[in-house]
C-alpha cells in the first residue's frame, strides 16, 4: 500500500531543484512560487503520511528493492512512528522558511532556493532510510548544502562559521562512518540495511567490548550534530551567520537528525550500548541543559541567545533518551519535534527584526514592540515556549522528559530543572532589554511583519499551540515504536 | 653484429645525458630537448628489444613514442611561448608560481 | 448523587464556565486588536456569561448541598488528556463547594474589574490587548479554579503567570514595569519549580494526582511531608510569601485593576487555594504545617512592618496584601482550612475594593504618592473616599465589617494550636493592620491645598459601580460565616469567640488611634512610628531586593559570566587550537613546496634510484 510516498516526498524538492536550475536567471518570483509549490508537496504528503500512519506502529510506507546486489544495499525507506512527525517537522519548518525569506533573499535567490530544496531532500532522505548507505548518503546531503547557504548568503564571520561547522560534522560523519562500517564487518557484510542488520544482530550478538566502543562512536558522531556537549560549539557560530530560512532549517531539522541516526542507528542497532553508556549520556546532557542556559544567558546577540539555548534544548533530548524509560523516550521524541517548530519560530522572528534594523544585538533595541508587536509578540510566544510555559508543545515534552528523568535519577532531574528557571530568565531578561522599555527613536522607522511572514508565524505558533493543548496527536502516533525501542534497551 | 647490449648502453647514455640536461639545465628549450632525448633512448630500447626478442610490438610501440612526442614538443612549445610572454624569459627556476 | 448533578444541568454549566474567556482571548488577539469598543464588548460578554454561570452554578449546587446533611461529595468530569501507561492525566473539572466558593470570588472580582477597567483604561491605545489578556487570566484562573488534578493545575497556574507577567508589563515603555514583569516571573517560577518536583513525586510514588484520590493516597509521614513542603514552594512563589514575596510590590506598576484583579483577590490566593484542595496530603504531616505557619506568620508580620512605612498607596495595599495572605497560610497552617478559606473569601472584597479605590484616586490625582492625593483633593472623592473607610474598617478587623469574622475564625485556629508565641505575634500584627490601613485613611481625609481647585468630583459611575458593589459585600459577607462553614464543611462552624475577639478588637483600635495620632490633620509626613530607628528594617524592604540584587549579578551571572568564558576559552578554543594546529602544520609542509620544478624532479629521481637500488639488492 501507499508504495512510493516517501519516494515522492524526497524526490519533489529534487524536481524543484530540476525545475529551478532552468529558470531564468532573474525570475525571482517564479524561482520563490516553484520552491513554494515543492515545499507545498512535501506538506501535503508528509500530512498524508501522519494521517494515514497506523498508531499500531512498525515500519510503513514501506519501498524496498535490492540497489547493489554486491554489497548488500538495498532502497529501503519506511517511516515508523520516531520519523512520521519529523517529516512532517521538516516539511513545516521548509514551508515557513521559505516564506519567511521571501523578501529577505535579494541576491543569487535561484541558488539560494536550489540549495535550500537539496537540503530538506537530504532530510526528508534521512528520516526515511532503512539502509545505512542510503542514510548516510543522504545524511551527507543534508549537511552540505549548509556551507554553501552559510557562506554565500550569510553575515558575522560567515567564512568562518561556515567552514568550522562543515569540518566539524564531516569530522562526526567519520565517527558515524566508522562505526557503520564495523557494524557491517561485523554482520558478515552481508547487508547494509538496517533491519536486516538489526536480525544479524540478535542472531549473532557482538561481544559486549565491541558494543561498548561502536556505540559511543556512533552517538558521539550523532550527538555532535546534535550539539552535545562539548561538541557544540559549530552550532550557535552557524545559526549566527546562517541566513533566516537556513538558521530555521538548521536548528530546526537539521539538530533533529543528530538526535534522530542516535535512535534510529545507534540505539536500533545496539540498544545495550545505550544501557551500558546511559550515565555518562545523563551527565553530558545535563551539562548541555544548565551549561546552556547559562551561556546564553551572557550573549549580547539575538542569534547566539537563541543558538545557545538550542544546544540547552537539545540536551533535554538527550537527557530523556539518557533515561531508559518510556517518559524518557518519548519525551525526547516529543522534544525534538516541540524544540524543532518553536527555534525555527524564533529564528523566523529574529531574521525578520534583523532584516529591517540590520542588527542582533540586544542592547541595540529597546521599546520596539511599538514599532513591531506582531514580531514581538511572536517572539514571547517562541520565548514562553522554550521556557516550558503550559500549552505550548515543549512543556509536555519537557513534563515527560523530566518525569522520566525523576522516575530514574530523582536528584540529577531537580538539578535540570533549574535550567528551565534559567531560561526563563535569559529568555525574558532579552525581551525586557529589546522590546520593552522606553522605544529607542533610532528605531521609529522599523516596520511590521508582512502578511507572508505572519502566515508563516501563524503556521509555527499553531503546530506549537495545537500539539501543546492535544499532545496525543503526537504520543499515540509515536508510542508504539517508542515503547518498541525502548524494550529493545531494557530487555537486552 | 651488434650485439643488444651495445644498444642498450647507448640508449642507457643518451637517457642519461637527457635526464641530466632536465635536471640541470634551466631553459626551457633544453629541457625540452632533453625530454627529446629520454624519449629516444626508450625508442632505441624498445627497437631493440623488438629484434632480440621478435615481432613487432616494440616497432609499434615506438612509432607511437615518436607521434606523442611530437604532440608533446608542440604542447611544449606553446607553453614555452606563453612563459615567455608572460614572464619575459624562459628560464623554469623563475617559473615558480607553485611555491608553498 | 451523580444522576442529581446531570439534572442540575451543571456539566453544561461547567462548559459556560470554562470556554467564554478563552474564546474571549482568541477572538481579540486575532481579530480584534485594533477595534477597541468590540473588544471590550466581547470581553464583557465573556465576563456576565461566566458570572451568570457561576451564580447560577452556586444556587444549584448550594441549593443540593441545603438538602444534605453532610458535604457534598465532589465530582468530576474529564477527559484523557495525556497518558503513558504508568499514569494517566486527564482534563477536565471537579465541582465541590471548595470550587463553587472559589469561582465565585473569581468570577464577581473578575466581571467588576472589567467594568470598572472600562473607565480606568478609558483612552489607553492598548485596551484591546488589554482586554484580551483580562480575558485570557480570567480564563486559566477559573480553569485552575475546577481542576481536578494537580497537573492541570500545574499548567493553569503557569498560565495566569503568563498572564501576570503580560498584565505587569502592560504599560511596556516603562522600564521599571518591564522589569517587575520579568520579576514577577521568575520569582513565581523559582517556586514553581517546588510545585513541579512535588507533582512528579507524588506521580512517581503514586502515579496519581488527581485531587480527589489525596485522601486515600496513604502517604508516609516523611513522604507526605517531602511532598508538602515542595507543593508549598509553589504557594510560597505564586501567594508571595516571605522570602519570594519582594515580586509583588514591584508588581504594583500594572495598572491598577490588574493589581486589584491578579495581585490582590484571585491570583495570588490560588496558593491557598491548592493548600486547601490539597489539604489531605498536608494534614498527613504535622512538620509540613508546622513549616507552614512559620512562613505565614513570618510572612504577615514582616509584610504589615513594610506597609507601615510605605508612602505609595498601592504599595501600602501591596504588602497588606502579603500580610493577609500571610494570614492565610498560617490559618492553613493552624490546620484550619475553612478559616483560611473563609479569610480568602472575604479579603478578595475588600481588598478589591481597596485597590480599585486606590486606582479611583491614582485616576484623579495622577499620582500613587498618599500625601500628593490628599492633597489634590482626594476626600472630596465621596465614593472613593467612602468605600475606602470600609475597606479599611474591614482590613483592620472592626466589627461588624466581614474582615472581623474572618481574622476572628483565625485566631481562634491559632490559639487552639496552642503556641503562645504564634497567637501574640498574629494578635501584633492584627494591632499593625489597623495602625496601617487607618494611616493611609487619615492621611486621605487631610485638608486639600487650596489651590487644587475646587468641584472636584468623583471618578466615573463604571468605576464607582463596583466600588459599591464590593463595598456591600465588604459589609455583609462576615455575617454568612455559618453559612459558609456549613456549605465548606458540612457542619457549622464559627461564631464570634469573645475570648479571642474582645483583644484583637482593643488592639485594632489601639492601632486605630495611633494612625489618628499620628496622622490626623496637620502637615506633618512621619508619624511616631515612622521615626522609630528600627523602622529603618523595614523601609529597606529587610535587604532581601538588595539580596537578590546580589544574587542575581554575582551568582547567576557570575556563573553565566564563568560558563561563557569556559566556553569560548576552553571548549571553543580547543577546537580553534586544533584548526591552528593544522593550520600551522600545513604551513610547514608547504614549505616543501618550493615551485621548483627541477628540484622536485630531483627529488623524484633520487627516490626512483634508492628504491630501485632497494628492490634489486633485495631480490639479488
Amino acid at each position: 500500500m501507499d508504495v512510493g510516498v516517501l519516494t515522492a516526498m524526497w524526490v519533489a524538492p529534487m524536481i524543484g531543484v530540476l525545475i529551478l536550475i532552468f529558470l531564468p536567471r532573474g525570475a525571482d518570483l517564479a524561482v520563490r512560487l516553484v520552491s513554494l509549490a515543492a515545499a507545498s508537496v512535501t506538506l501535503v504528503l508528509s500530512f498524508y503520511v501522519y494521517i494515514k500512519f497506523d498508531p499500531r506502529g512498525g515500519f510503513q510506507f514501506v519501498e524496498d528493492m535490492m540497489w547493489i546486489d554486491y554489497f548488500g544495499v538495498r532502497y529501503h525507506h519506511g517511516a515508523d512512528g520516531l520519523s512520521v512527525p519529523l517529516l512532517m517537522l521538516t516539511s513545516i519548518v521548509i514551508f515557513c522558511g521559505i516564506l519567511s525569506s521571501w523578501d529577505g533573499i535579494k541576491q543569487r535567490v535561484k541558488e539560494f532556493h536550489i540549495l535550500m530544496l537539496l537540503l530538506v531532500a537530504g532530510v526528508f532522505g534521512v528520516f526515511m532510510s532503512l539502509d545505512a548507505v542510503f542514510f548516510f548518503i543522504f545524511y551527507e546531503i543534508a549537511v552540505l548544502p549548509m556551507y554553501l547557504l552559510i557562506i554565500v548568503w550569510g553575515s558575522t564571520r560567515k567564512e568562518y562559521s561556515g567552514m568550522k561547522l562543515t569540518l566539524y560534522l564531516l569530522f562526526g560523519s567519520v565517527f558515524v562512518l566508522i562505526g557503520l562500517i564495523a557494524l557491517y564487518v561485523h554482520t558478515g557484510m552481508k547487508t547494509t540495511d538496517l533491519l536486516l542488520m538489526k536480525e544479524l544482530l540478535i542472531a549473532n550478538p557482538p561481544s559486549d567490548l565491541f558494543v561498548h566502543t561502536v556505540f559511543p562512536l556512533l552517538f558521539v558522531g550523532f550527538g555532535m550534530l546534535a550539539a552535545l556537549w562539548p561538541f557544540h560549539t559549530w552550532s550557535p557560530d552557524g545559526h549566527v551567520a546562517a541566513p533566516t530560512a537556513a538558521s530555521m532549517l538548521h536548528a530546526g531539522v537539521l539538530m533533529k537528525l543528530g538526535a534522530f541516526g542516535i535512535l534510529r542507528v545507534g540505539v536500533f542497532l545496539l540498544p545495550e550500548g545505550l544501557r551500558y553508556w546511559a550515565d555518562v549520556i545523563v551527565a553530558l546532557s545535563l551539562v548541555n541543559i544548565v551549561y546552556g542556559a547559562f551561556v546564553a544567558m551572557h550573549q549580547t546577540d539575538f542569534k547566539f541567545m537563541i543558538g545557545y539555548s538550542s544546544v540547552s534544548h537539545m540536551g533535554v533530548v538527550m537527557f530523556g533518551i539518557g533515561m531508559l524509560n518510556y517518559e524518557g523516550f518519548v519525551g525526547a521524541a516529543f522534544q525534538m519535534f516541540a524544540h524543532g517548530v518553536m527555534t525555527a519560530l524564533f529564528f523566523a522572528c529574529v531574521g525578520a527584526i534583523y532584516d529591517r534594523a540590520h542588527t542582533r544585538r540586544i542592547d541595540a533595541f529597546g521599546g520596539i514592540y511599538e514599532r513591531m508587536p506582531v514580531v514581538c509578540g511572536v517572539f514571547l510566544c517562541g520565548g514562553l515556549a522554550g521556557l516550558g510555559l503550559p500549552g505550548f508543545s515543549g512543556f509536555v515534552a519537557e513534563f515527560l522528559v523530566f518525569w522520566g528523568a525523576f522516575k530514574a535519577h530523582p536528584i540529577v532531574a531537580a538539578v535540570a530543572l533549574v535550567g528551565l528557571v534559567l531560561t526563563a530568565f535569559y529568555v525574558l531578561r532579552a525581551f525586557q532589554r529589546a522590546f520593552y522599555g522606553t522605544p529607542n527613536p533610532k528605531w521609529s522607522h522599523l516596520t511590521d511583519s508582512s502578511a507572508i511572514q505572519n502566515v508563516a508565524y501563524a503556521i509555527l505558533v499553531g503546530t506549537m499551540l495545537l500539539y501543546g493543548i492535544y499532545p496525543r496527536l503526537f504520543l499515540d502516533v509515536a508510542e508504539t515504536d517508542l515503547r518498541r525501542l525502548l524494550a529493545m534497551v531494557t530487555a537486552a | 653484429m651488434v650485439s643488444l647490449t651495445e644498444y642498450l648502453v647507448v640508449a642507457a647514455l643518451l637517457f642519461t645525458i637527457g635526464l641530466l640536461i632536465v635536471l640541470y639545465r634551466s631553459n626551457a628549450i633544453l629541457v625540452l630537448i632533453g625530454i627529446e632525448l629520454m624519449l629516444n633512448a626508450a625508442n632505441i630500447n624498445f627497437v631493440a628489444f623488438s629484434q632480440a626478442l621478435g615481432g613487432h610490438a616494440g616497432q609499434v610501440f615506438a612509432v607511437f613514442v615518436i607521434v606523442a612526442a611530437a604532440a608533446e614538443a608542440a604542447v611544449a612549445i606553446a607553453i614555452v611561448v606563453l612563459l615567455h610572454q608572460n614572464l619575459g624569459t624562459i628560464d623554469v627556476e623563475k617559473a615558480r608560481y607553485l611555491n608553498g | 448523587m451523580v444522576e442529581t448533578f446531570e439534572a442540575l444541568k451543571i456539566p453544561w454549566l461547567m462548559d459556560a464556565i470554562f470556554y467564554p474567556y478563552f474564546a474571549a482571548f482568541a477572538i481579540i488577539i486575532l481579530f480584534l486588536r485594533r477595534n477597541e469598543k468590540l473588544a471590550m464588548a466581547v470581553s464583557l460578554l465573556a465576563s456576565s456569561t461566566v458570572l451568570a454561570s457561576t451564580l447560577m452554578l452556586f444556587t444549584r449546587h448550594y441549593g443540593l448541598a441545603a438538602g444534605h446533611s453532610e458535604v457534598l461529595p465532589p465530582v468530576s468530569y474529564t477527559l484523557k488528556w495525556l497518558s503513558t501507561g504508568s499514569a494517566t492525566f486527564e482534563f477536565g473539572y471537579l465541582v465541590d463547594s471548595l470550587t463553587v466558593l472559589m469561582l465565585i470570588v473569581v468570577e464577581v472580582v473578575s466581571f467588576l474589574v472589567q467594568v470598572y477597567s472600562i473607565g480606568y483604561m478609558h483612552g489607553d491605545k492598548g485596551r484591546a490587548r488589554f482586554y484580551a489578556y483580562l480575558s485570557l487570566f480570567s480564563g486559566s484562573m477559573t480553569a485552575l479554579v475546577i481542576s481536578p488534578n494537580l497537573l492541570q493545575t500545574y499548567i493553569f497556574w503557569e498560565l495566569v503567570g503568563l498572564c501576570s507577567y503580560l498584565l505587569i508589563g502592560f504599560w511596556w515603555h516603562k522600564p521599571e514595569a518591564a522589569a517587575a514583569a520579568k520579576k514577577a516571573f521568575v520569582m513565581t517560577r523559582f517556586g514553581d519549580l517546588g510545585l513541579f518536583l512535588g507533582l512528579l513525586m507524588l506521580l512517581y510514588t503514586r502515579g496519581n494526582v488527581a485531587f480527589t484520590d489525596f485522601g486515600a493516597m496513604g502517604l508516609s509521614a516523611g513522604l507526605a511531608t517531602c511532598i508538602s513542603l515542595l507543593i508549598f514552594c509553589g504557594v510560597v512563589g505564586k501567594s508571595s510569601q516571605f522570602p519570594l514575596h519582594v515580586w509583588l510590590p514591584d508588581a504594583m506598576e500594572g495598572p491598577t485593576p490588574v493589581s486589584a484583579l491578579i495581585h490582590a483577590a484571585t491570583m495570588v490566593v490560588a496558593g491557598v487555594y491548592l493548600l486547601s484542595r490539597s489539604a489531605p496530603i498536608f494534614m498527613a504531616s504535622q512538620t509540613a504545617l508546622h513549616v507552614i505557619f512559620l512562613f505565614g506568620a513570618v510572612t504577615a508580620f514582616v509584610a504589615a512592618t513594610m506597609a507601615c512605612v510605605q508612602r505609595d498607596i498601592k504599595k501600602v495595599w501591596a504588602y497588606s496584601t502579603i500580610s493577609q495572605l500571610g494570614y492565610m497560610v498560617l490559618a492553613f497552617g493552624a490546620a484550619s482550612s475553612l478559616s483560611s478559606m473563609f479569610h480568602l473569601f472575604t479579603h478578595a472584597f475588600y481588598k478589591a475594593l481597596l485597590f480599585l479605590a486606590a486606582g479611583s484616586f491614582i485616576h484623579h490625582a495622577g499620582s500613587n504618592d498618599l500625601f500628593d492625593i490628599a492633597r489634590k483633593g482626594g476626600r472630596r472623592m465621596w465614593i472613593t473616599f467612602g468605600t475606602t473607610v470600609v475597606g479599611a474598617l474591614a482590613l483592620a478587623g472592626i466589627f461588624p465589617f466581614s474582615g472581623f469574622y474572618s481574622k476572628d475564625a483565625i485566631l481562634v485556629a491559632v490559639q487552639a494550636m496552642g503556641s503562645p508565641v504564634g497567637y501574640g505575634l498574629v494578635m501584633f500584627t492584627g494591632f499593625l493592620t489597623a495602625y496601617y490601613s487607618f494611616r493611609v485613611v487619615f492621611i486621605l481625609c487631610r485638608r486639600p491645598d487650596e489651590h487644587s481647585g475646587h468641584g472636584s468630583h468623583d471618578s466615573p459611575f463604571v468605576m464607582t459601580g463596583p466600588l459599591l458593589i464590593l463595598a456591600i459585600a465588604t459589609c455583609f459577607v462576615g455575617r454568612w460565616e455559618h453559612g459558609f462553614g456549613a456549605y465548606y464543611l458540612g457542619a457549622s462552624h464559627g461564631g464570634v469567640h469573645l475570648d479571642v475577639a474582645i483583644p484583637a478588637s482593643i488592639l485594632a483600635i489601639l492601632g486605630l488611634i495611633l494612625a489618628a495620632v499620628s496622622f490626623a490633620g496637620g502637615k506633618n509626613e512621619d508619624g511616631v512610628v515612622d521615626r522609630l530607628p528600627m523602622m529603618e528594617i523595614p523601609r529597606q524592604k529587610y535587604y532581601l531586593d538588595d539580596f537578590y540584587y546580589w544574587v542575581t549579578q554575582k551568582i547567576v551571572l557570575g556563573c553565566s559570566r564563568l560558563c561563557a568564558y569556559v566556553d569560548r576559552h576552553f571548549v571553543d578554543g580547543s577546537v580553534n587550537g586544533v584548526a591552528e594546529t593544522v593550520r600551522w602544520l600545513g604551513d610547514r609542509w608547504s614549505r616543501l613546496q618550493t615551485g621548483r620544478i627541477q628540484q622536485y624532479l630531483n627529488a623524484l629521481v633520487f627516490m626512483v634510484s634508492v628504491l630501485g637500488l632497494g628492490i634489486y639488492l633485495a631480490v639479488m
